[in-house]
């Protein structure tokens, strides 16, 4: 837990690319309020995996936002529900009801399509705006954060002696 | 592009999914068999345990050993035990999320066997139709005076609760009343009027001239008014007297039948407690009907039990079926297949089951949650021949969910040679009787439609011998009841069960019935009238004194009708007297006579 907190706060006080911590936001949007055993996770981690996001933000945004969904079920549940059984979009369901990589993702379940829907629709502010609150935290509030007492103490502390520890990695992961 | 990617990400993705690969195969055993325990033990409400799950994943199928249900009325004995069941899974299917097994075998099952542990659970779940129980049939008891007082403890009285409402009616209509009469002309009017008669007549003795025929004109319009106006309030008066009189009629009319009701509520708890005319034509119904009712109850509450396997709860919206899974969450919305299937079916489930009397077996087809879907009903049927002590049986039916909103169920079981032995009837502490030995033929057809049960038995047992024990078979109604049974032979018995599942009528004929009531009819009669007086006199001790309150709250009506009286009799004496007349109240006389008399 600690090295996961220290390679959190290396990636936002790092040169770490907003960009990639603004991906891990988003990928972990999706990850956290879709049901986690869906096929589409599954694409969700090759990517994390693949692409340079920040994968120590991933996790921890999945944490929230896995937590974040238990509350929004009824949403997304509303939500699925009411695209799944639109008049307009029925044609457009029943060919995806007939392949059988779109049944193993279970689109046709109220819940998996409201919260992947939900999380798509999000993905691109949820992206642009943790990159504009990165940089806004890297040039306004950074420098005030490490004067005052509480940073202070934890510089003193053994999360930041793991930060120290974990900072000479790669900046990438 | 590499700014971008990372291509050892490549090489963990590929080592992530291997190792939940290797998670899955080492752990889907454990977590099958816990899904099943689970599931299970949500719809018997009892324990259901498996001893062991093995998935195979080339071809893909499912083994399942040693699964013991337990019975919930008897958490030491399973109601089910079943050795092994085996079946593949179509995996074409399996890539559409659709579980299709061809073929099941289901072995080694058996029936009531007994638990190392109770399957009990601690959590009480909802028992389904078997809590619906229907009143029990008092059996030998009605060789016994049942206690009065605790009968009547056990019941509700109508003729009470007829009391309490015509109570509660009287309180509610002196209520009324009394308001209505507050608002109808009172003392304060009826002095009024007084008041203006004698200003009329001091019109008379006054300074106008009277010999003035605009002053004669005035008083006597006033007059006319005056007269108009008592009219009106007589009126009132007379119309609420006449309404007040017919509530009052209306009271002692309702209580006069409550004083006729004990005699129903006599009548009503004969018949239930088997003191009745119906009682004594069909006395075989007492040692019959107990039994016929077990096996009924029973089998509408395993009905109720499995539903949930053979039906799910479907919402239509347009073309598209919203359906409520039996776990997980959300619901799942169903749309047109090129090749419809059912989401789970197993085609065929040939079971063999091991019965003390030999092996019986059969086969299960078209097990479907969604037999909309297939077009297919469940279809059972079994059979076992030679068997120990039967010489031969079939059951089969079927559970028709084709069209969702018009269930049907049917069952048929034809038992021939069943070798009765030792078989008690009744277990009354006072007359047990035992069927010793008999050859049993039993056709049995039920069918349950939309909630209603439609079922006939048929049996014929030759070659009987009952035997009664216990401290009455000595005397009176056990020696006769003993005695005419030890002369009987051959039993035909025929009950027609009817109606709806949570309250169904049977009627139950016998060639017992006429053995029986030629046997202890005279006994049987002198019992009813000593019941039926002492639960008269009980339910008049018990009534009358309630009555005699609803009688006496009726005086309150005659006190308001006494009011009311009283205020017609004083408005008629100034309307009498005052205007038109000459009265205590003055002598004022009009010199002609108003247009109106």
């Amino acid at each position: 837990m600690i090295t996961i907190i220290a390679k959190i706060l290396k990636a936002l006080n790092s040169e770490t690319d907003p960009a990639q911590i603004g991906l891990a936001v988003s990928f972990s949007l999706i990850a956290g309020l879709t049901p986690t055993l869906s096929i589409h996770n599954l694409v969700v981690l090759f990517l994390v995996l693949i692409l340079r996001v920040n994968i120590s933000i991933f996790i921890v945004g999945i944490g929230i936002f896995s937590g974040l969904s238990f509350l929004l079920d009824p949403v997304f549940h509303r939500i699925g529900l009411g695209l799944l059984t639109a008049g307009p979009l029925e044609g457009l369901w029943t060919s995806f009801y007939n392949l059988p990589l779109l049944r193993i993702e279970r689109f046709n379940n109220s819940i998996v399509m409201g919260s992947l829907l939900f999380s798509i629709a999000l993905f691109v502010p949820a992206f642009i705006f943790s990159m504009f609150i990165v940089r806004q935290y890297r040039e306004h509030i950074l420098e005030r954060v490490r004067n005052t007492r509480i940073m202070q103490m934890i510089m003193a502390s053994r999360i930041y002696s793991t930060y120290q520890a974990v900072s000479g990695w790669g900046s990438n992961i | 592009m590499n700014r971008w990617i990372r291509w050892q990400g490549l090489v963990a993705f590929l080592g992530v999914t291997i190792s939940i690969c290797l998670i899955w195969a080492l752990f889907v055993d454990p977590v099958i068999k816990r899904i099943i325990e689970k599931t299970g033990t949500k719809i018997v409400g009892a324990k259901v345990e498996l001893e062991k799950a093995d998935l195979s994943l080339f071809p893909i199928g499912l083994t399942l050993f040693g699964l013991q249900v337990t019975d919930p009325d008897e958490p030491m004995k399973n109601a089910v035990e079943i050795g092994r069941i085996a079946g593949t899974v179509d995996s074409l299917q399996l890539l559409r999320r659709k579980v299709i097994v061809d073929e099941m075998s289901v072995e080694g099952v058996r029936l009531g066997t007994q638990r190392i542990r109770s399957g009990a659970i601690s959590k009480k779940t909802e028992k389904g139709g078997k809590d619906k129980k229907k009143e029990a049939v008092p059996g030998l008891t009605m060789m016994k005076l049942p206690d009065i007082q605790d009968l009547l403890g056990k019941e509700n009285l109508q003729t009470l609760q007829l009391v309490q409402s015509i109570r509660t009616d009287i309180e509610g209509g002196k209520e009324l009343w009394t308001k209505n009469i507050a608002g109808l002309p009172g003392k304060e009017k009826i002095d009024g009027y007084r008041k203006r008669i004698e200003a009329l007549k001091g019109t008379k003795g006054s300074s106008k001239n009277i010999g003035d025929i605009g002053g004669i004109l005035s008083s006597a319009g006033e007059a006319q008014t005056l007269y108009k106006d008592i009219q009106a309030d007589l009126e009132l008066l007379q119309k609420s007297q006449k309404g007040l009189n017919a509530t009052l009629a209306n009271f002692k009319d309702q209580i006069a039948k409550i004083e006729k009701a004990p005699q129903e509520d006599v009548r009503r708890l004969s018949e239930k407690y088997g003191f009745s005319a119906y009682g004594l034509a069909n006395m075989s119904r007492f040692f019959i009907e107990p039994g016929i009712t077990a096996w009924v109850d029973r089998g509408l509450y395993w009905k109720a039990r499995l539903e949930p396997l053979v039906e799910r709860a479907i919402e239509k919206k347009g073309n598209a079926e919203v359906i409520k899974p039996l776990r997980a969450k959300g619901s799942d919305v169903r749309f047109k297949e090129k090749e419809p299937l059912p989401d789970f079916l197993i085609r065929v489930a040939k079971v063999s089951v091991q019965l003390p009397m030999g092996d019986f077996s059969g086969a299960v087809k078209n097990i479907t949650p969604d037999q909309n879907i297939l077009g297919q009903p469940l279809l059972f049927a079994f059979s076992g021949e030679k068997l120990s002590g039967v010489r031969s049986v079939r059951l089969d039916g079927a559970i028709n969910r084709v069209s969702p909103g018009s269930p049907e169920d049917s069952i048929n079981l034809r038992l021939e040679g069943y070798k009765v032995q030792t078989k008690s009837i009744s277990q009354d502490s006072s007359l047990p009787l035992t069927l010793e030995k008999g050859d049993a033929d039993l056709e049995l057809k039920a069918a349950l439609s939309k909630g209603f049960i439609d079922a006939t038995v048929a049996a014929k047992l030759q070659g009987v011998r009952f035997s009664a024990g216990g401290a009455d078979a000595q005397s009176g109604f056990g020696k006769a009841v003993s005695s005419a049974l030890s002369g009987v032979s051959t039993v035909v018995v025929k009950a027609m069960i009817t109606g709806p599942t949570n309250n169904y009528q049977m009627q139950i004929s016998s060639n017992l019935d006429d053995i029986l009531k030629d046997a202890v009819g005279s006994i049987i009669k002198d019992q009813v009238a000593q019941f039926e007086n002492k639960l008269r006199a009980a339910i008049s001790d018990r009534v009358s004194g309630p009555l005699q309150e609803a009688k006496g709250s009726l005086g309150g009506f005659e006190g308001l009708g006494g009011e009311v009286e009283s205020r017609i009799s004083q408005l008629t004496g100034i309307q009498g007297g005052g205007v038109q007349k000459q009265s205590q109240l003055g002598g004022f006389q009009l010199p002609f006579k108003l247009p109106l008399q």
